[in-house]
């Protein structure tokens, strides 16, 4: 386990950096909404939390949660890891999370179908453009999958050889049908 | 393992020079984005990149020492080393870490 960075079986250990990165960010926003209160702050503040929460918000917890999500992943599938190790049941508590984070990039998927037409207009780039940022909209309609199919790539990239530590040849052979997918869906869009 | 006319305390240096100037190159990069207003996309795309690299551990393949101990250098960057809250929580109370504030020990 250590020789992948994690240190300890609990989660919140484990993402201790990213919650407390969290929690600094909310931090400043507790202080802006503080400085709301005074009067002399008063219009400046609310003009650039409206601003933060119009522009930045979204974006930003998008792009958050794809740095975290990988260590996510490695955090809760070391619970599970864990769990194997001491020949213990796995109950349906300790694998919630995980299947959560398989599903999410179909949730985004779905998000981005849904939203297809207006993707490219200013409201909506400007509350989640970071979930097809650099990407041409119009060159080919499977264009929007990228961000999803990435998600998706780490989140087997991870959970493979964690929960099947005891099969190195099979890890190597999936990963590299994963990475020759994702090189072809790359060529192809 | 090493081979034998590895020398192990210049591979060390050498491999934590490659991740301070990697930390400071992508840190630096961050800092002067932020106040730029420019695109950070390239260095994240780098960033990205390096955080799979980090975990190709996870795989029970065997990896080169030398190779391990510039991923190791490397796993600091994307874990965000610097702000860890045990690097923080004790500047701002003696006694503060995140075993004390989770209660594991």
């Amino acid at each position: 386990m250590e020789s992948t960075g994690i240190q300890s079986g609990n989660v919140i250990y484990n993402m201790s950096t990213f919650i407390f990165m969290g929690l600094a960010a909310f931090a400043v926003f507790a202080l802006l909404s503080v400085l709301l209160l005074v009067k002399k702050f008063h219009d400046k503040v609310k003009a650039k939390l409206v601003d933060i929460l119009k522009k930045t918000f979204f974006n930003n917890l998008i792009r958050s949660h794809s740095i975290s999500y990988i260590h996510l992943t490695v955090s809760f599938s070391i619970v599970i890891y864990l769990e194997m190790e001491k020949k213990e049941a796995i109950n349906l508590k300790q694998i919630a999370p995980l299947i959560a984070l398989g599903v999410l990039p179909l949730f985004l998927l779905k998000v981005l179908l849904s939203k297809r037409e207006t993707l490219d207009t200013l409201e909506i780039r400007e509350k989640i453009e970071r979930l097809y940022q650099d990407i041409a909209l119009t060159r080919n309609s499977w264009t929007i999958y990228y961000h999803p199919m990435f998600l998706l790539r780490r989140f087997c990239f991870v959970v493979i050889p964690i929960l099947m530590p005891d099969y190195p040849i099979i890890q190597v052979i999936v990963l590299s049908i994963i990475n020759l997918m994702f090189v072809m869906f790359m060529g192809a869009v | 393992m090493l081979p034998k006319d590895v020398n192990i305390t210049n591979i060390k240096a050498s491999s934590k020079a490659a991740g301070s100037a990697m930390q400071g190159f992508i840190y630096g990069q961050i800092f002067l984005q932020v106040f730029m207003k420019g695109s950070m996309e390239d260095m994240w795309g780098a960033f990205f990149s390096l955080q799979l690299l980090c975990q190709l551990t996870l795989y029970g393949i065997p990896i080169p020492a030398n190779g391990e101990m510039y991923v190791e250098q490397f796993r600091k960057l994307v874990d965000f080393d610097l702000f860890k809250p045990n690097n923080i929580l004790p500047m701002i109370h003696k006694g503060w870490s995140t075993e004390y504030f989770i209660g594991i020990s």
